[in-house]
């Protein structure tokens, strides 16, 4: 007995701290937070559909003599139930809305995003208590993901203005330092690449687990439903004249395809709280999961949004270098461009900085060319052309100029994609050409031209060069970034 | 829970490009950079301690609801706070069988006589489709907070019997009569509409010639009354 009692108590110890380190390690680690702020942009943008489209009918919804009065309204909430919107008088309403509308922008932008996650989360919930009467699955996965976005904080850590104009500042900093036997720093000493957070895989595990408990109890319950058994639940939702927005009803010939599609949802719901978890099937429940809601959407265009928040959700599964790569290519094709621009030139300057800080990862690798042989970047490349205009040279070995370079830079940095669209159209490009041409000819610069090759003045050794940074010190491939004094 | 992040990672030389599955399928804590600070312990310990806090909200908010058991009931009582507080604690058993939908009719009575209805919801709303999932919500919203008093009456039945009618549908009708100018009462119905039946469906199909009516009024049920409200600003 004695025996089977210290045994007993060593297998709970064991289990106890087990569970302990366990807990720490799924909790406490720190995650890349680029899933993260993408799911950041989601609840933006669709907490700003939402309230856009509750604008429609504000006062309906919102106003203190809506479809719910106020005043009733209020005498059911439920107990610690609050709501801003009780205070907010009919003729302040569009004001108010107007402001909130304007915290989502934040929010999806990543501007403040410590404070509009909170003011966000704040506005969903009070939206929600004040018009309980229109409230459906959409709202409740939105205020679920905002209430993650609050309370961890780390939803600016990534894919955020927040970042790219803390960067933008460091690197302005960095390349206004005057290294006159060297190439000019124009990056942000933060790399592209986020670091990885407890704050932002705490957000993270909260969604994960909140998203496998919101499918499994979906599933169970179903587990209830006789349809959901007898393989026609789906008909059901597709043959519901009030919600479906074509003509399914051609299905009804065809019940071995409705009873594979049933099962198929259900045995995803059921499976999801388990497989999502094991590396070799989350691929798997992610894309069933997205399969799912937007077959749901085609059914019902009404649960749209709340196919798109839940698919936002399952952002929480996925790799933050997956994700980064989709925008910035994969790290072994990186950097994509190198880009030489004038370093004695202040707005050249300044251009490379916004251009690094928006560098999702190692896209961009800025090149000094008044410090480098700029032949050994590319046999093509003249130091006189170069002077003339910003040169990029893709890993193809493409070379492009002039106005043509930044809309190929824009195009590889997200923030800059539209821009990149817009300046690529035929008449844009025409007129992008000309207006560059004249700025970049008429460029300040800190030195006055002495020679041909204007402004290359190699360092009198490399060893008494300025130190560049760590993740620009050394050239990533082929060390073909090599100084006048090294040539020599 | 589940595999080790890094694991796989650590075995994978500098600059590879894995596949796309092993990229999504690599743990979502897996560090990719030089970590941020670690938390203290007395941080870590705060938000252990709200965390399973949080996890026992959600989990009671969920199971609470019936059909639930007593214990079950009396654990989701003890969170009523944070249901409150941060609006958790739903069920999310979404659709665990299909129902009919209702459908909200109001008949507006104007003084001179003439009438006019508004189903909520509409056939056609303008706008993105959102807006009438929002009146679907309504709609549900009305059907069962009038549900309950309805209990024990023939539910076909035009005649509602002699309860009063939930504030939500006096609020509705309240906001009819002021939307719609000139209205002297509102009487509310509630109807539900019905999911046919893949073999009614085929047949009618072979009737017809290949149509069928998701609208058909044999889809709709009796409508059920609510109640009259004037509109005189009581």
């Amino acid at each position: 007995m004695r025996r089977f009692l210290i045994d007993a108590a060593a297998y709970l110890s064991g289990l106890a701290s087990g569970f302990a380190r366990g807990w720490s390690r799924f909790f406490f680690r720190p995650a890349d937070p680029t899933p993260l702020g993408l799911i950041r942009v989601a609840v933006g943008l669709l907490g700003f559909w939402s309230l856009f489209v509750l604008g429609l009918d504000l006062h309906a919804y919102l106003g203190s003599q809506g479809w719910a009065e106020a005043e009733a309204s209020y005498q059911s909430l439920p107990p610690y139930a609050w709501s801003f919107w009780f205070f907010v008088p009919d003729s302040l309403l569009r004001a108010a809305w107007l402001a909130c509308l304007g915290v989502f922008a934040l929010l999806a932008l990543g501007l403040f995003s410590r404070t509009t996650a909170v003011l966000a989360w704040v506005i969903v919930v009070s939206t929600v208590r004040r018009a309980p009467v229109a409230v459906f699955g959409f709202d409740q996965i939105l205020s679920t993901l905002a209430l993650y976005l609050a309370a961890t904080g780390a939803s600016g850590q990534a894919v955020s203005l927040d970042r790219f104009l803390r960067r933008y500042r460091e690197a302005r900093l960095r390349a206004a330092v005057v290294r006159p036997q060297g190439a000019r720093v124009v990056a942000p000493a933060e790399p592209g690449k986020p670091r990885p957070t407890t704050s932002a895989n705490l957000g993270l595990r909260l969604i994960q687990l909140h998203l496998a408990f919101i499918y499994g109890m979906a599933g169970l319950a179903k587990l209830q439903g006789p349809s959901w058994w007898n393989g026609m639940a789906l008909w059901g939702t597709m043959a519901a004249g009030e919600f479906v927005a074509f003509d399914f009803t051609p299905l009804a010939a065809w019940p071995v395809v409705l009873n594979a599609m049933t099962h198929g949802s259900l045995a995803l719901e059921i499976a999801y709280p388990v497989l999502i978890w094991f590396a070799a099937t989350r691929p798997l429940m992610i894309a069933g999961a997205v399969l799912l809601h937007l077959g749901i959407a085609v059914v019902s265009p009404g649960l749209t949004e709340f196919g798109l928040a839940m698919v936002a959700a399952n952002l929480a599964f996925a790799s933050g270098t997956w994700l980064r790569s989709l925008a910035a290519g994969r790290e072994d094709e990186q950097p994509a461009l190198r880009v030489l621009f004038d370093g004695a030139c202040p707005r050249c300057r300044a251009s490379m900085a916004l251009v690094t800080a928006a560098d999702p990862d190692r896209v961009i690798e800025p090149i000094d060319l008044t410090a480098v042989d700029v032949a050994s970047i590319h046999p093509s490349l003249r130091p006189e052309d170069c002077m003339r205009s910003m040169h990029v040279v893709s890993r193809s070995g493409r070379v492009s100029a002039g106005f043509d370079a930044v809309v190929r830079v824009a195009s590889w940095l997200p923030l800059f994609r539209p821009l990149a669209l817009i300046g690529g159209l035929p008449g844009v490009a025409s007129l992008g050409r000309i207006v560059y041409d004249r700025i970049a000819s008429s460029r300040p610069r800190d030195a006055a031209c002495t020679d041909d090759v204007c402004g290359i003045h190699p360092p009198a050794s490399s060893s008494d060069s300025a130190p560049l940074s760590p993740d620009r010190a050394s050239p990533p491939s082929g060390g073909l970034v090599r100084d006048l004094s090294q040539k020599r | 829970m589940g595999r080790k992040p890094g694991v796989r990672r650590t075995s994978e030389p500098a600059g590879a490009s894995p596949s796309v599955v092993e990229e999504v399928a690599s743990a979502p804590a897996a560090p990719t950079e030089e970590p941020g600070p670690a938390w203290p312990a007395w941080a870590r310990r705060a938000a252990t301690v709200a965390i399973a806090v949080h996890i026992a909200a959600v989990a009671g908010g969920a199971l609470g609801v019936p059909p639930s058991s007593l214990l079950q009931r009396r654990f989701a009582d003890l969170f009523t706070w944070h249901h409150g507080l941060f609006d958790q604690g739903y069920a999310y058993r979404y659709y665990a069988e299909p129902p009919p939908t209702p459908v909200v009719v109001a008949t507006l009575r104007r003084a001179d006589g003439s009438d006019e209805v508004v189903r909520i919801p509409e056939r056609e709303v303008a706008g993105p489709p959102m807006r009438r999932q929002r009146q679907l919500a309504l709609a549900n919203a009305l059907f069962a907070s009038t549900r309950s008093g309805h209990e024990g009456h023939d539910h076909g039945d035009d005649d509602g019997g002699d309860e009063e009618p939930p504030w939500l549908a006096r609020s509705y009708a309240k906001y009819l009569g002021r939307a719609h100018p000139g209205t002297s009462s509102v009487t509310l119905k509630v109807q539900q509409h019905l999911i046919p039946g893949p073999d009614r469906v085929l047949e009618m199909k072979e009737e017809t010639g290949g149509r069928f009516d998701l609208f058909d009024k044999s889809l709709f049920t009796s409508p059920r009354w609510i109640g009259d409200f004037p509109c005189d600003g009581s």
